[in-house]
């Protein structure tokens, strides 16, 4: 006789734990460089979320890594210059001041000079707050018509330093010496004796004239050679 | 010897400028003399009594015509009491907010000191004081025309509600911003132009940046960042130099780290 066996449907259940989960990320990364190339980098990320069931999945997401670029900066300075070029007494007429011309160490009137040279003159000029001024001096002929005038100009005070020979301590004055040059101011030649009459003129910086401090006196040029 | 704006009248216009702290026009600028010398630290010591007072100047482009250049010019004469006693050697002239008191806003030397005594006074021409921004720096010819008009002239430069922080892969100079990237994201950092950015500066110190300032990640290469370039609206108003020079490239965030930047007002 046989027996027919059934079998009866049996499940083999089986209960798998897992007590730990390592999440493994692989990094492809440069020695010293932190610069990828375009090729994907693959990510295994396993994460276990039921005690009776694993889950693996994969990602092929790119990764990027962003780079913190720090900039320094240099110090940065704005700067600004205030300047200040002239500066003057006020009010005005400053006292009139006084004054004698000397060439080569002589008084100037009555001298002959030899037309065509170079001659050093020296002004003194004795006043109060002398910088202030400008010193002209003035020479005419008094023998042509028409006659040449020399003229030389020494300014003293405009935003320079004025010679100033020092401060009279008994007088509170200052006085200076300033030399300049006597030429003709033309190319003609002296062909006969000159009598020049001059004059010295002082004025400030703003336009008031102070007017002549030299005595009415003269001086002649005679001629560089025979005529 | 040329002097300058004090330490006070430079902090005013770092605050102003970096840090939203309005610094206003004045309508009266005082002008006078002083006795012992000034610097950017304080001005020197003015006489006592004998006359002397500080001689008002109306604030305005008729006095103070229209910086260009950089270069601001005084067109009115300055024409001081006349003394009533002996005022000492004068040797600075001083720049003031106030009739009396106040601040000192700039200072320089007289060409030559000049002893005030009694039934003197002093003059100074017009066109004889000038105010210069030097070549170069951190402000824009923009900027130096637009604070020289500010403080001599009374011409408000309005406190920039915002700043517009961008970089460029060229050279600035003080009319020219400079080149900035086209590409790889690249865009100006806008920021609030307050204190919490640009930490007060005081006493002459230079002003800094009291957040991280950081640009937009770029998706691309920029090109090498030279130069910082400072904006208002339109206005390019200054520049840093980057040192070093830094290649922005994809991925990368350029960014500044608080108190990097040192601004300064000299």
């Amino acid at each position: 006789m046989s027996v027919k066996l059934t079998p009866v449907a049996t499940t083999a259940t089986f209960e798998i734990t897992c007590s730990q989960v390592k999440r493994v990320r692989k990094l492809a990364v440069k020695p010293s460089v932190a610069k990828f190339d375009t090729n994907i980098l693959v990510i295994h990320r396993i994460r276990s979320i039921a005690p009776n069931s694993i889950t693996v999945s994969s990602s092929t997401e790119p990764v990027k890594m962003k780079r913190r670029r720090k900039l320094m900066v240099k110090p940065s300075v704005a700067s600004f210059t205030v300047d200040c070029s002239t500066v003057l007494y006020y009010p005005n007429p400053i006292p009139k001041p006084e004054g004698s011309i000397t060439v080569n160490g002589k008084p100037l009137n009555g001298q002959r000079l030899r037309g065509g040279d170079f001659h050093i003159l020296q002004i003194f000029i004795r006043g109060h707050k002398l910088s202030s001024f400008q010193v002209f001096f003035n020479a005419a002929s008094t023998s042509e018509v028409g006659g040449k005038i020399l003229q030389i100009n020494k300014s003293q005070g405009m935003g320079v330093t004025p010679v100033v020979l020092g401060v009279d301590p008994t007088t509170s004055e200052d006085t200076l010496t300033c030399n300049i040059f006597l030429y003709r101011a033309d190319t003609a030649a002296v062909t006969k004796e000159t009598e020049f009459r001059f004059e010295l003129e002082v004025d400030d910086l703003l336009g008031v004239r102070y007017g002549l401090i030299a005595d009415n006196s003269s001086f002649t040029v005679y001629p560089d050679a025979p005529p | 010897m040329p002097g300058s704006f004090t330490n006070y009248a430079e902090s005013q216009m770092l605050n102003h400028t970096l840090g939203g702290v309005q610094w206003s026009t004045l309508p009266i600028l005082y002008f006078s003399y002083t006795v012992s010398a000034s610097g950017e630290s304080g001005a020197g010591a003015e006489p006592s009594g004998g006359n002397f007072a500080r001689v008002a100047v109306f604030n305005n482009l008729t006095n103070f015509p229209q910086a260009a250049n950089g270069l601001k010019r005084v067109m009115t004469e300055i024409q001081t009491n006349i003394a009533t006693a002996n005022h000492g050697q004068a040797v600075d002239i001083v720049v003031w907010d106030a009739p009396a008191g106040g601040n000192a806003l700039a200072y320089t030397q007289l060409p030559a000191s000049k002893l005030v005594e009694t039934n003197d006074g002093l003059l100074i021409p017009a066109d004889a004081i000038t105010i210069q921004a030097a070549a170069g720096g951190f402000f824009s010819t923009y900027l130096k025309n637009a604070w020289l008009d500010h403080i001599f002239g009374g011409v408000p430069w309005p406190v920039p509600s915002t700043w517009d922080i961008g970089y460029v892969t060229d050279t600035p100079t003080d009319s020219a911003a400079g080149t900035e990237p086209s590409t790889g994201n690249y865009g100006r950092l806008s920021i609030a132009n307050n204190t919490i950015y640009f930490s007060l500066a005081t006493g002459g110190q230079p002003k800094t940046n009291g957040q991280k300032l950081a640009w937009a990640e770029a998706n691309g290469t920029q090109g090498t960042a030279t130069h910082l370039v400072f904006w208002s609206g339109n206005n390019y108003c200054g520049r840093c130099q980057i040192s070093p020079t830094k290649l922005i490239e994809a991925t990368d965030i350029p960014e500044i780290d608080p108190g990097v930047l040192q601004i300064t007002v000299d």
